[in-house]
């Protein structure tokens, strides 16, 4: 694999051969042993835009350009159809799978929820959960991060966003990783009707009961003068779901696993955390989560890519980040970074409604983390789970450090 | 080229210079004003609602009025005025300029 061959594939006439490359997004070894430096291997080994047979056949698009330029045009590029390969399942998550103009207003609505002084506001809380769940597994002196911390910090704002029971945590955060692991189809669509009954019994709760939080302004909103469907409900929720809760607890994981590997920059951030944005920005760049996909709509060709009506079309969104042409020495994690370029929150009318408060979600817990757990390092490293796919991820991250030298609060 | 007096939120004004043809936002851009979008923005797609600005009444009044996304969008910036618009929807061109555009606060 990771090959240029023109082989026994099925591929369209539209499809120049030269523009065929093997690359399979799940299951390439190269992308198992560094998701970020097996996608950025693409850049000097295989062409700007091109055809992967593998998982029914789809384009990739690896440069920067290329990628802000699809994710912003809406007229040839569709969000209809977001799998790889295509499910064509009709299951409409709004506003991620509308297209402008009908997007726009549904986005605008969630906007109001998430923007700066709103988030600011929740800042609170994310420090009391972020402390809460280091507690845990601050005397043992090792743990998962992925497991204990990375996932279960976003699953605790979810909640709070949401005004979900918190003494359900537990068992929410068991289906939220379950979700989110390698299962069968059968199983993820088991999981997805409990997320939605647990989406429908919220909404009914608040309907009875309104509190100070999401769900409950959600029942109140409107939408040119109509209030929200149930479905509509139910849609926008498991949204919120699917958006904030495996991308951030990677992108945590990701930028937790670089600093486990950089003890000068752990020694650095704990004395200057006004640095500490600059941390997340990098790490974002650096190591991006979302592997972007959209459906031609209309046909369009660019770089001699025949974009043509039904193709899919995968922009990994790292592969942007890790561009040599707009990040020189892209490989170097780099606190300095001049003109930082990166689109790991996506672009375009579907650029991620939750950036700030991703942004903020990362930027308190490695705070946090760093004030009360000293020097840390990678524990047993053999070899590290990588999870290649649209949403990648870091199943396992083992962290050990001396539990004699930690702070309590 | 036309001339813009454009409001940074510091307060300072500064005068900048633009093409005709290119949006509004692009043209501030241009001058090396970046506070005009967010860390993260959509690009100039009508879609994030961080390049919001407020144009001087005359110059409001010469240009073509919001479209049906940009009106979606407007509904939810801090301190929207009666002239306030996305920056990423406005063409640049001769009837805006010496207009005065501040530029929006945070959203």
């Amino acid at each position: 694999m990771g090959s240029n061959v023109a082989g026994s594939w099925d591929v369209p006439a539209h499809v120049r051969p030269d523009q065929i490359f093997d690359w399979d997004i799940y299951t390439e070894e190269r992308l198992r042993t560094d998701l970020h430096l097996g996608w950025h291997w693409l850049h000097a080994n295989a062409p700007d835009i091109f055809w992967s047979p593998r998982n029914k056949g789809h384009w990739i698009a690896t440069r920067y350009e290329d990628q802000a330029r699809i994710l912003k045009d809406a007229e040839h590029f569709s969000s209809k159809e977001l799998h790889i390969p295509p499910m064509f399942n009709n299951y409409v998550m709004i506003p991620l799978n509308l297209d402008p103009p009908d997007h726009t207003r549904y986005r605008a609505m969630l906007m109001r929820y998430l923007g700066v002084a709103q988030i600011k506001a929740m800042e609170p809380k994310l420090r009391e959960w972020a402390n809460r769940l280091i507690d845990r597994v601050i005397g043992q002196g090792r743990c998962d991060f992925t497991e204990s911390l990375g996932a279960g910090f976003p699953v605790s704002v979810f909640m709070e966003l949401m005004g979900m029971p918190l003494d359900q945590f537990e068992n929410f955060r068991a289906i939220v990783t379950e979700y989110f692991s390698h299962i069968s189809v059968a199983r993820r669509e088991e999981l997805q009707r409990a997320i939605f009954s647990i989406i429908d019994g919220l909404f009914e709760e608040k309907r009875r009961a309104p509190a100070a939080d999401l769900a409950s302004a959600l029942l109140q909103e409107e939408v040119r003068g109509q209030k929200l469907t149930q479905a509509e409900l139910q849609s926008i929720g498991f949204l919120l779901f699917l958006g904030g809760l495996d991308t951030v607890a990677n992108a945590l994981t990701f930028a937790i696993r670089h600093l486990a590997g950089d003890k000068a920059l752990q020694t650095r951030l704990r004395a200057e955390p006004a640095r500490i944005p600059d941390f997340v920005e990098e790490s974002l760049r650096r190591y991006a989560v979302v592997n972007q996909t959209r459906i031609v709509k209309k046909d369009v060709v660019i770089k001699d890519a025949h974009f043509t009506v039904g193709d899919m079309v995968l922009c990994p969104l790292t592969t942007a980040g890790m561009d040599e042409r707009r990040n020189p020495e892209p490989e170097r994690f780099d606190l300095e970074r001049k003109d930082r370029g990166h689109i790991t929150f996506s672009i375009g009318a579907h650029t991620c409604l939750g950036n700030m408060l991703g942004r903020m979600e990362m930027g308190v817990f490695t705070e946090i983390w760093l004030q009360r757990i000293p020097e840390f390092e990678l524990d047993k490293i053999e070899t590290l789970d990588w999870r290649p796919g649209l949403v990648m991820a870091l199943e396992h991250l083992p962290l050990k450090w001396d539990p004699a030298l930690t702070k309590s609060l | 080229m036309s001339k813009l007096f454009v409001t940074l939120r510091s307060g300072e004004v500064r005068e900048i210079y633009g093409t005709a043809g290119e949006s509004l936002k692009q043209v501030i851009l241009d001058a090396g004003i970046e506070e005009v979008h967010g860390l993260t923005n959509c690009g100039g797609c009508c879609s994030c609602g961080t390049c919001h600005v407020v144009l001087d009444d005359a110059s409001a009044s010469r240009i073509p009025q919001p479209g049906e996304c940009e009106l979606d969008l407007l509904e939810i910036v801090q301190d929207r005025r009666p002239t306030s618009r996305l920056a990423c929807q406005v063409r640049f061109g001769d009837e805006l300029n010496g207009a005065r555009v501040i530029i929006g606060p945070e959203r």
